[in-house]
């Protein structure tokens, strides 16, 4: 052996110890942060048109970045509802009955009331500053102005597109936790978003958006896995093997995606 | 399944098949990830990213080549390129001038061969001491390392005598560990 191969030799010996691999590989972790962050991808995709995947496994990584992203989220549901519960209120006040407020992307939100219970405007009143029929114990037909819409048809694109919006960011949800190990810490994490989820679930359920039978099965179901995801006891391979069975058996998952995209 | 199977079913988004392809090779990309990287997370993340791209991609792949290659082809991609960022944030964050340089080979006191080992190849430039971990570390032939990062296994072979040489200068104080 020459001098070149003898230090070929010890290079490949002493660079072998170099960086070298744990002996196991995180394959289950990986896998999963793989799966969330293609399923996150999918439903910022459908939310807001394509994007990189892999700008989301970085979010689904690490703990931490996760917490600060599902914290960010929280925060942000958090405040919509504030802000609808004040609108909500408001309207309560003004028309005295049961309304709700469904965000269109539009410059204002859509408020809608029984239509019992919304006294005609007086001639002259912009009508956007009216409140819209909704399902209500007055059984009368959803129905919608605003901006000189027409009625019926504009308001049931309201809500198809509320419950659009709900369903992506309720399916962003249930893959994490289908793709996530159970861990008390993700289980306490995935809880509080499960909770800002369910409140909206429960709002569409009580809307016209919950009158279709298909969309209403989806929502109920969507709303067990919630409430199990709220309610865990804290014995977490028990809270989990049933949410898992319940997914499993609900399809959940496969169901919210057709939701999303409408299939 | 033979490769193209697999990929066919996860071309219709069996996700089983995702998984048979995924076990198939994540433990050989991890490794080269960390042998690259030399952190734990920055493996994790670079191997994430190596299948998310892949899964996405999958539909382009055409056979030329062995899927392990095509694969290990993005791999390298995403790893040099995340490394690339990485040392970029480090840079800004402790100043161009702190960054390694290749060691002169003058002895200091009590120096440690590993570090210095380590130090050197870092000091590498990125091509040489992509072949240089692929070969030498890892055991990748020529051939390989040339589809994998679109050169010639010629131009492999030369950019890993390279390497030798620039870390046998690196090393030139510690002769004495393998002449005997």
């Amino acid at each position: 052996m020459n001098d070149d191969e003898r230090f070929e030799t010890f290079l490949q010996r002493e660079a072998s110890e170099l960086n070298a691999p744990p002996a196991e590989v995180p394959r289950e972790e990986m896998w999963a942060a793989i799966v969330a962050a293609r399923a996150q991808g999918r439903a910022q995709n459908d939310a807001h048109g394509r994007g990189d995947v892999r700008d989301g496994v970085r979010a689904v990584s690490r703990p931490r970045r996760y917490a600060a992203w599902i914290g960010m989220a929280a925060m942000l549901l958090l405040g919509v509802g504030i802000g609808r519960y004040a609108l909500q209120r408001e309207r309560l006040d003004a028309s005295g009955s049961d309304s709700l407020i469904v965000s269109t992307g539009a410059s204002e939100p859509t408020v809608i009331t029984p239509v019992a219970a919304s006294p005609a405007p007086p001639s002259g009143e912009p009508t956007r500053d009216r409140v819209v029929p909704l399902r209500s114990a007055t059984a009368a037909p959803p129905q919608r102005e605003r901006n000189g819409g027409s009625p019926g048809t504009s308001g049931s694109a309201t809500y198809q597109l509320a419950s659009q919006q709900h369903l992506t960011r309720a399916e962003a949800l249930v893959a994490v936790v289908a793709a996530m190990p159970a861990d008390a810490a993700m289980d306490s994490l995935t809880g509080r978003w499960a909770r800002d989820v369910l409140t909206n679930t429960r709002l569409l359920l009580d809307s016209p958006a919950g009158e279709d039978p298909v969309r209403r099965r989806l929502l109920e179901d969507l709303e067990t896995v919630l409430v199990q995801l709220v309610q865990r006891s804290g014995r977490t391979t028990e809270d989990r093997a049933m949410i898992d069975r319940t997914l499993q058996r609900t399809q959940l998952l496969t169901r919210l995606r057709s939701g999303v995209t409408g299939t | 399944m033979t490769d193209n199977e697999i990929i066919a079913a996860a071309l219709r988004g069996e996700v089983r098949a995702e998984r048979q392809l995924y076990d198939a090779h994540v433990d050989r990309i991890y490794r080269l990830a960390y042998r690259m990287a030399g952190d734990e997370t920055q493996a994790r993340d670079f191997t994430q990213d190596t299948f998310i791209r892949a899964f996405e991609r999958l539909g382009e792949f055409r056979g030329d080549s062995s899927l392990a290659t095509w694969l290990h082809a993005i791999a390298v991609s995403v790893i040099l390129n995340g490394i690339k960022k990485v040392r970029r944030i480090h840079g800004r964050e402790i100043g161009g001038d702190e960054l390694p340089e290749v060691p002169n080979g003058i002895r200091e006191a009590e120096p440690d061969l590993k570090d210095r080992l380590r130090t050197a190849i870092d000091a590498l430039p990125d091509g040489y001491r992509t072949v240089f971990v692929l070969h030498d570390v890892e055991g990748y032939t020529h051939e390989e390392i040339g589809c994998a990062l679109g050169i010639q296994p010629g131009t492999s072979k030369a950019q890993l005598f390279r390497a030798r040489a620039k870390l046998r200068t690196a090393l030139a104080e510690f002769a004495g560990e393998w002449a005997s």
